[in-house]
Parts: C-alpha cells; structure tokens; sequence
C-alpha cells in the first residue's frame, strides 16, 4: 500500500464523515390527518380549534363540546384517495421493481405518504366516547439512487377515548357574556409500528413481514384544552390545547442519529397549540377563520412555519374548507344530507417540509355516517 | 266625629264611579292553547339562514358532483362525486318539500289565532283539517317525484353519456331504473286526502297549485334588505 492510497482513502473516509455528521438528525415528517382527525379539521389544515357550533368542533378542541347540541352515532373515515404517492404506492407494491420504475420515483418525488383514520363516536349532551379502529400512517422514502433504499416508518395505532366539556365561567344563553371552556379527553392507545430500513431489491426476494417487524406499545394519555368565547367582533376568540399529556412517545437515540430514518411530528408525541379566530352568521351563511400555531413539548421553541390558517363558509348542507400553510394548501368541499356527509379536498403538501423538492398534489375523501 | 266620618263617606261615595274598572280586553287564555302557541313560536323557523337554502345548497351540490365526476379520471373520486350529485339532488327535493308543505303546527296556530272568527264549527274544522293534510301529501309526492326524476337522469347520464367505470355502469342503470318506477308511481298516485281536496288531475307543478274550482299561484319573490 503506498503512501498516496493511504492518503486518497483518508480524504474518502473524511470527506464520507463530514457529509455524514452534517445531517444527524432524522427527517422530522408531519401529515395532516393525524389521530382523531376527521375531514373537516384535516382539509382546515388542522387549524378549526376556535370554530364553535359545528358538526366538527369536538374534533378540533373539546372545550366546544359544551356549545355542540348533535348526539348520536356517528362513523367517520378519511383518507387519501388519488396522488403520486398512491400510485407509487401501487407500483411499488404491485408491479416488477425495474431501473425504469426506481428512476421514474426518483425524478417524480422520494417520498411518498398515505394516512388513514377512521372513527365511530357515540356523543350525547354530557360525554363522548369513541373508537378508533384504525389510523393508518405509511411514509416511504427512497434514497441513494446508485443503490436504492427505503427507509419506512408504518403506524397502526387503536384508540379508545372519553372526553367532555363545561363552562367555568359565564352563560351560555347570553350572547354578550365572556364565556371560558374546559375540555379534556383521556384515550387508551394500542400501536404497531415499524420504522425501518431496507434494499429496494430485497422487496423482490423477500415477504414484507421478514423486512418489516412491527414493535407493540400501549398507553393512556390526554388532552386538555380551554377556549375563551369574546363577546365582540372585532376581538377573535382564543383556544390552547396541550395534546397527548403523558405520552411516552420519545425520539430514539438511533432514530436521531440516522440522516434518513423518519420521525413523524405533532402526531403521538406531547405537543401544544395557541389558536386565534372568529365565526360570524349572517343570513347568506357563516364564516369562519382560525389561525392555528403548533408548539413542540410544553410550549418550548416557536416556528413560524409551523403556523396555519384556516377559513370555512358553510350553507347548513354544503360548506366550503381552505386550508393555509408553508407546506400545506388545501381547498374542499362538504355536502351534507340528512345521514350522510361526502367531501372532497384537494392539497399540496410537502410532509418533509424543505427536503422535499416539490409539493405532491393529493386528493382526500371524507365520508359521514350519522344514526 | 261621627258627622264628620259621614260627611266625608257622602262626599268620596260619588266619585268611586269614577274609579278605573279593570282591565276586561285580556282574557283567560286556555292551559292547552298556550302550550300549543309556544310550541308553534319554537318550530316556526324552519331554516337556519335563509328559506331557500336547501334549494340553493342542493344545486351547488349537483352542479360540482356533475363538473367534478367530468374533471376526474380517479374511480375513487368519480364514485364520491356521485355520492355528491344524489345528496344534490335529494337536497332538491326537500326545498320542493318545505316550498309546499303547510307546516301542521304552524297551520293549526293561524287556525287559533284568526280574529276573524270565534269558533269553528264541525264541518268548518273538517274541512280545515282536511286541507293541511291535502297540503302536507301534496308536498311529500311533489318532493318524491322531484327527486326521484332528477336521479333517474342523473344515473342514466352517469352511465351512458359520462366516461364511468365499466364496473358501475350497470349499477348506475339498475339505480336508474328504480328511480324511475318511483317517480311514475308518484306523478300519477294520490293519497285519498289530496284527491278529495286537489281534485284528480295529474299535479306535478311545484309553484302552482290548482284546485278543482280555483287556482292559486304560489310563486313568491321577496328581498330582504
């Protein structure tokens, strides 16, 4: 071995560090239905924490459990249902792994996403209890083009929840009074997982479930939320929820440390949001707006690009959504009969935020049933 | 002193005729009549925001489930597009409903508050009662065959003149065929309430009605400022 190899492989091993140590964290993925999401709140952008007196409130804060009057049963799924990923998905799973397939998914986009949820809720004037036996979460991403590895993080969480709301200061009846909220929901949780790494040529010698073992956990956690009803127009109302109070969901020490595995956000891990809105009635329907602000932990750090907007018209039985953010922007529709309720939203989102070349247009159906 | 008490009693004696005799103009109103009034007050309106919202919403929802079920290749959205043109339509349908219906508790309350008369005599209450329920079938058929006929198309069109999966066009055609017995059966079925009332004739005007001996047009315009 002469002195100019040894040299020629030291700068390689360097150099290989350096590119290495410059990106030690995980690609932190966020997505927009995430558990006890319904369409409404996900084509919002999740940002709906102040719009009161609708079908939906409960499912974006349970301080306005008190001003909903809709009991019954209702089942609920929404999921993305047309987009790249749904495709590549597809193809992934169901065509022959060719250099023309692993180069079509590079040059289109690397990371692919699907989620799911699904919920059956009984309500009633004094609690909620719901079930939900479903949320799926599926986040593909696809790197190395010269070698081409997937790096996939697959949930499958089970919930069971009761949660409740009261008015702790002023009355409902009077228009003109402050009124303050408290809402709170406590869920029992059961999650499969996976969040893995592996060859694309390994998925044509080898069963899914030999590269992919799921890890079970289990846990009770809960949210809390207070909502403050301002009796004038021009002043918006305000929310802030502590969501998943008592998670033990925390980032592994590998998980941090590997530059393409995928940690997903505001999803299990405990989480805070400041909300700011208005809803105004008038005889041609009623308007709405929310801006919504995520906070990591207990209020630790702020990001403005964690910030959304949401704007909502309704006509009783159809109701138009938009949904505003840096990395999400969607627009949807409702329409409601008497049992039943079919939307429609179309987005485009970059779920890895930045590291995402550009944004996938996705299309999500949400469908209602009420007994 | 007893002059005195008596001289005053002769003096206050005639002015008493000039005391205000109580209030006769409010009568004692029945328990059961009372509870009927504000039952009624409570359900009168019908509607959230304004009067034709069902109409405006169910043609919004059919004119995007048609433009929609056009603008997509997806089966996935091509079938919620469909779920959205029938909740459209039956939208429509009930605005008919709610543009004909008498609202039975609302037509009872005008029957207990019309100044114009005192009581109701048997065959006057007879025949009152037999024009809401006329009314109330009326609107129920005029809302079935609406609805019924508009599906029909819709389905048919879904299955023949828009590019739909091969997979649901015979479902679409079964649907359509449905639809159609059912609106056939309500143009040409009336109750026995709206033949007596109505008269015979075929009667499928929504903003019309005609009675066998006048007609009446219900075509109402109004604006609100």
């Amino acid at each position: 071995m002469t002195l100019l190899s040894i040299f020629k492989r030291t700068i390689a091993r360097g150099c290989l560090f350096l590119l290495c140590s410059s990106q030690l964290y995980a690609f932190e993925t966020t997505h927009q239905i995430r558990p006890h999401s319904t369409f409404e709140s996900t084509t919002l952008a999740n940002s709906c924490s102040t719009m009161k007196e609708n079908k939906f409130s409960t499912s974006c804060n349970m301080a306005l459990f008190p001003y909903s009057d809709n009991s019954g049963i209702y089942i609920s799924t929404i999921g993305k249902s047309d987009g790249d990923s749904i495709e590549n998905g597809r193809d992934l799973i169901f065509d022959p792994i060719t250099e023309d397939l692993i180069k079509r998914l590079f040059q289109e986009t690397n990371f692919n996403s699907f989620t799911f949820n699904s919920d059956v809720s009984l309500k009633n004037q004094l609690f909620e209890i719901s079930y939900s036996p479903y949320y799926l979460l599926a986040d593909l991403y696809l790197f190395n083009p010269a070698f081409p590895e997937i790096s996939l993080n697959l949930i499958n969480r089970e919930t069971l929840s009761l949660s409740s709301g009261l008015f702790l200061l002023g009355d409902k009846e009077n228009p003109h009074d402050f009124k303050l909220t408290l809402g709170s929901k406590v869920f029992y949780f059961r999650q499969e997982s996976a969040n893995t790494l592996f060859s694309l040529f390994d998925l044509s010698f080898n069963q899914p479930e030999e590269l992919i073992q799921l890890k079970n956990t289990y846990g009770v956690a809960a949210d809390l939320s207070f909502f403050l009803d301002i009796p004038y127009d021009l002043i918006p109302n305000i929310s802030m929820q502590l969501k998943n109070i008592g998670s033990k969901t925390k980032d592994e020490e590998a998980l941090v440390q590997s530059a393409t595995r995928l940690a997903p956000r505001f999803l299990f891990e405990t989480y805070a949001t400041i909300g700011l809105g208005k809803t105004f009635k008038t005889q041609y329907g009623s308007f709405s707006y929310n801006i919504e602000h995520f906070i990591e932990s207990y209020f630790e750090g702020f990001d403005i690009n964690d910030t959304t907007i949401g704007g909502y018209y309704s006509l009783r039985l159809v109701s138009l959504f938009l949904g505003i953010g840096k990395f999400y922007q969607n627009i949807g529709l409702s329409f409601d009969s008497e049992n039943f309720n079919v939307g429609i939203s179309y987005s485009r989102e970059k779920d890895i935020k930045d590291f995402q070349n550009r944004f996938e247009k996705s299309a999500y159906i949400g469908l209602t049933i009420s007994l | 002193m007893i002059k005195a008490a008596l001289l005053i009693t002769l003096i206050l004696l005639p002015l008493t005729g000039f005391a205000r005799r109580p209030s006769l103009s409010k009568k004692k109103v029945d328990k059961s009549i009372e509870f009927f009034m504000e039952e009624a007050r409570k359900e009168r309106s019908t509607f959230y925001f304004n009067e034709y919202e069902h109409m405006i919403s169910g043609l919004a929802a059919f004119a995007i489930g048609n433009i929609g079920y056009l603008a997509t290749d997806s089966a996935v959205l091509k079938l919620a597009y469909s779920g959205i043109q029938t909740i459209g339509i039956v939208n429509l349908g009930r605005g008919v409903y709610q543009r004909n219906s008498p609202s039975i508790k609302n037509s009872f309350s005008k029957m207990l508050t019309n100044k114009k008369l005192k009581g109701y005599t048997k065959p006057r209450l007879a025949r009152e009662l037999i024009k809401i329920l006329a009314q109330e079938e009326r609107a129920k058929r005029l809302s079935l065959f609406y609805s019924t006929s508009f599906l029909t198309l819709q389905y048919l069109m879904n299955a023949t003149i828009y590019d739909s999966p091969a997979r649901v066009k015979n479902i679409y055609i079964f649907l359509a065929g449905i639809n159609a017995i059912v609106a056939g059966y309500s143009s040409f079925y009336k109750s026995n309430y709206e033949k007596f009332y109505f008269g015979d004739s075929i009667d499928l005007n929504p903003f019309i009605v005609s009675l066998p001996d006048q007609t009446n047009f219900g075509l109402t315009l109004t604006i609100n400022f």
